[in-house]
């Protein structure tokens, strides 16, 4: 009996043919399901890690960082450099103004 | 993920790179004036915009009054010191302590004389709008000479 059922199991063959994109499905379906367990810090690292991929991408950051630092420089400066006026300013009353060196009730 | 960082890197160092080329080139000027022995008059020469004609006249008339100022200053220096040593000798207000008071606030108002003499002097060698702002600028600091000309403006 054992003897019939393995040479019948062995004669057995499946002739099954897969559906067409059967194996895309599935990946399909995997991917899916990993995507609704990822969180949105995740999706924002993915598009970010894909954009820094991008040449044009990279070189728009670039110029908008260098952007960014010329602007903040330009700024800072006119605060530095109205501190520096202010300063020169008062280094030249120190040469005519004969009150401005503590003597004249100001030290 | 070595790239995006790469990346990141490239776009602070640009930023840095930025701020710093450009904000050492704004403020230059001003910090070789700060930096220069007579940045005063330096200074003076940019900001009225004075040709080297007017310039020359400039810097002889300070060269001029240089040593007036100077001699006010020691004597205003002496009477402050007399003020000072008869207030703190005494309680009350002697006599002596009135009269140097008196003194000291004459010696005061001859320097704003000479000192408003000379800013007159010089403001004509400017243009008129030159000129006339920098007789506000050294006149805002008659009254109130350790005190920047902007803020008693703003005030």
């Amino acid at each position: 009996m054992n003897d019939s059922l393995q040479k019948r199991l062995a004669e057995w063959q499946v002739d099954l043919e897969a559906p067409p994109r059967f194996e895309a499905g599935v990946w399909a379906r995997i991917a899916a399901e990993e995507s609704a367990r990822r969180t949105v810090f995740d999706r924002v690292g993915d598009w970010l890690a894909a954009a820094f991929y991008q040449p044009r991408l990279a070189a728009v950051a670039v110029t908008l960082g260098l952007a960014l630092g010329i602007g903040t420089a330009f700024v800072k400066a006119q605060d530095s450099n109205a501190l520096l006026t202010r300063q020169l300013e008062s280094r030249y009353m120190e040469t005519i103004n004969p009150l401005a060196h503590g003597g004249g009730g100001q030290s | 993920m070595k790239r995006p960082l790469a990346l990141l890197l490239a776009v602070l160092v640009a930023a840095l790179l930025g701020y710093g080329v450009v904000y050492e080139l704004a403020t230059r000027p001003a910090k070789a004036m700060l930096c220069h022995p007579d940045g005063g008059m330096v200074w003076l020469r940019k900001e009225y915009h004075l040709t080297p004609e007017q310039f020359a006249k400039v810097q002889q008339m300070h060269a001029d009054y240089r040593p007036t100022c100077e001699a006010m200053c020691m004597r205003i220096a002496v009477s402050r010191e007399k003020v000072d040593a008869l207030i703190a000798a005494h309680q009350t207000v002697t006599p002596e302590t009135a009269a140097a008071l008196q003194e000291w606030a004459l010696l005061q108002n001859e320097c704003r004389v000479a000192m408003l003499r000379h800013v007159y002097a010089v403001s004509a060698e400017m243009s008129p709008e030159d000129g006339k702002r920098y007789v506000a600028m050294a006149t805002a600091r008659l009254v109130a000479p350790g005190m920047a000309h902007t803020s008693l403006l703003d005030k």
